[in-house]
């Protein structure tokens, strides 16, 4: 069986497990509540869809990505327990599709209530001003700006998780979280990414294909690593570099499991 | 599937789990012996791949484990139970299974559904396929272990104190389901249990410090105890000597002690060796030599 086949089988089950794990759902119900509360605060319906799909997606990653760490900072260690990370080891199929699959499944999980809230904001979107094509835009919203915001916090959490406790990770991934999208460092300077591409905050590829205005992309601390935003092109390499970041925290974390 | 074990030794910070182990077996059930800390978990996890050796070197069917390839090739036919698993409590057995089927590789989602019921009929737990493991008894959990082992028919499996925690009803059931996996299959058992070897394997191995003390057939560890085994009944106290204690019984007017020495203490009875005679005469002898030879280094 090929990798990907093995992670999508990960997925099923860790999904399942997720799902029945009564911890996910406290954790992410209320943040999607209060994800609600910000969301409809944003929408004015004066401006076009699209804009307003892009800021309730920005307005979502001020909760919704520290939420998913929340939920999520046990997932890689559990299967660490007695015992179990031993079998596992020994299996033939235990590469990195598992930590990837272990990590995907329950995401997809822990997401699932954002998303329906996502698909009722869309559809407010649409009365309001009055686009059919709304909800599809606040659908793109969601998979640009929030998913790969959560995926790097899920990541982060996953790996504190390993190298802390699980308790410690989690609390440790909140201001880990405002220290590297929202830290101003005018008014304290310290050493932040806020502002790179190197970093979720969203602002990038919601500036690229929902026309909202960046309050902090373009003014990181490092000039080379804070392009102006400029469409596709900036909104890409984001995307991309959030991506790079994910993958490097889940090879950390593959490293640590092997331990 | 023979398993060749040469010159093995792992040592942690100084301290050797394993010094210089050679073992060899075939199909077929062996026992493996000795008491906490002689390094038969050290061993196991070696011989699963999940440890390296600091030297020596381990082939298994042709096999060898100290590269990648030989690793890949042997986590295909191997199945493991840990000594301690904690299973993961949101899923049934059933589906348990069915994840531990697809890690190994059983592609096939009938051939897989086929093999899962089989092994939960094999251990008795046809019945509480769909029950979460979260709401398993010890017993159960361990049966579940056994059960997810066996997935993808391994030709070795690898058993690790498998009866430990289990009430002596299960520790029974459990014994003999481990006696029905011999076969074609190699299973390595270890334990510290004599009695789970005794009725379950022909052959035993046992480890003291870190090395293979005996390797022969399971009823010849008694030869250890033979003309040495004693009875000796006191009112009470334990009597002095240099002998080492094989069992002690209360009789209701005193105690009654099984020892074994070479130099029997007056009114000390002899009595026919056992098995467990045998094996507190093979540490007794094991932990002399060591004495020994720590003494002729001095």
């Amino acid at each position: 069986m090929k990798g990907i086949a093995v992670a999508a089988a990960v997925v099923r089950y860790e999904a399942r497990m997720a799902a029945r794990s009564r911890a996910v759902w406290i954790g992410m119900v209320p943040v999607s509540l209060l994800g609600a509360v910000f969301g409809f605060a944003t929408l004015t319906g004066q401006e076009s869809a699209r804009l307003n799909a892009g800021a309730m997606a920005e307005t979502l990653l001020v909760i919704v990505p520290i939420g998913v760490a929340a939920v999520l900072a046990d997932r890689l260690r559990r299967s660490r327990t007695t015992g179990l990370g031993e079998l596992l080891d020994t299996m033939p199929l235990n590469g990195a599709a598992c930590t990837v699959g272990a990590l995907g499944g329950a995401l997809a999980v822990a997401l699932a209530p954002v998303l329906a809230l996502v698909a009722v904001l869309g559809a407010v979107i649409a009365v309001r001003t009055g686009d059919p094509v709304a909800p599809v835009w606040a659908l793109l919203a969601f998979l640009l700006v929030v998913l790969p915001a959560c995926v790097w916090t899920a990541a982060l959490a996953a790996l504190l998780g390993l190298a802390l406790s699980v308790t410690l990770a989690r609390f440790l991934v909140i201001p880990l979280w405002y220290w590297a999208v929202y830290w101003n460092y005018t008014l304290w300077w310290v050493p932040t990414p806020v502002g790179t591409v190197l970093v979720p905050s969203g602002e990038y590829p919601a500036q690229a294909w929902f026309g909202t205005t960046p309050v902090w992309a373009g003014y990181g601390q490092l000039d080379w690593l804070s392009p102006a935003p400029a469409g596709a092109a900036t909104g890409l390499a984001n995307l991309a570099c959030v991506l790079l970041g994910t993958a490097l925290m889940v090879g950390c974390a593959r490293l640590m499991r092997k331990r | 599937m023979d398993v060749t074990i040469t010159g093995l030794t792992k040592a942690f910070k100084g301290n050797t789990a394993l010094n210089a182990v050679d073992l060899e077996f075939g199909g077929g059930m062996i026992g493996l012996l000795g008491p906490n800390g002689a390094g038969k978990t050290t061993l196991m996890r070696l011989l699963t791949g999940i440890l390296r050796p600091s030297s020596g070197r381990i082939t298994v069917g042709g096999h060898d484990l100290g590269n990648r390839a030989g690793r890949a090739s042997v986590k295909r036919m191997l199945g493991y139970l840990p000594q301690h698993l904690d299973l993961y409590p949101d899923l049934s057995a059933r589906e348990f299974l069915d994840y531990i089927g697809l890690l190994k590789g059983v592609d096939d989602k009938r051939a897989r559904r086929a093999q899962v019921d089989a092994l939960l009929g094999q251990v008795s737990l046809a019945d509480s396929a769909k029950q979460r493991l979260g709401g398993f008894s010890g017993g159960m959990k361990r049966r579940v272990g056994i059960a997810q082992a066996l997935m993808g028919d391994p030709r070795l499996v690898v058993v690790d104190e498998p009866t430990a925690s289990l009430d002596p009803e299960e520790r029974m059931r459990f014994r003999s389901l481990l006696a029905s996996l011999g076969g074609q299959r190699t299973v390595v058992l270890s334990t510290h249990m004599l009695d789970d070897v005794a009725q379950t394997c022909s052959r035993a191995a046992v480890l003291a410090a870190g090395r293979v003390v005996y390797d022969g057939s399971t009823p010849g560890l008694t030869a250890f105890a033979e003309g040495r085994t004693y009875r000796i009944d006191t009112g009470g106290p334990q009597p002095a000597g240099d002998f080492s204690i094989a069992n002690a019984a209360a009789t209701g007017d005193g105690m009654r002690y099984r020892v074994i020495t070479d130099t029997p203490p007056p009114k000390a009875v002899p009595v026919s060796a056992t098995l467990e005679d045998g094996y507190v005469a093979l540490m007794r002898d094991a932990r002399a030599a060591r004495e020994e030879a720590a003494d002729g280094g001095r």
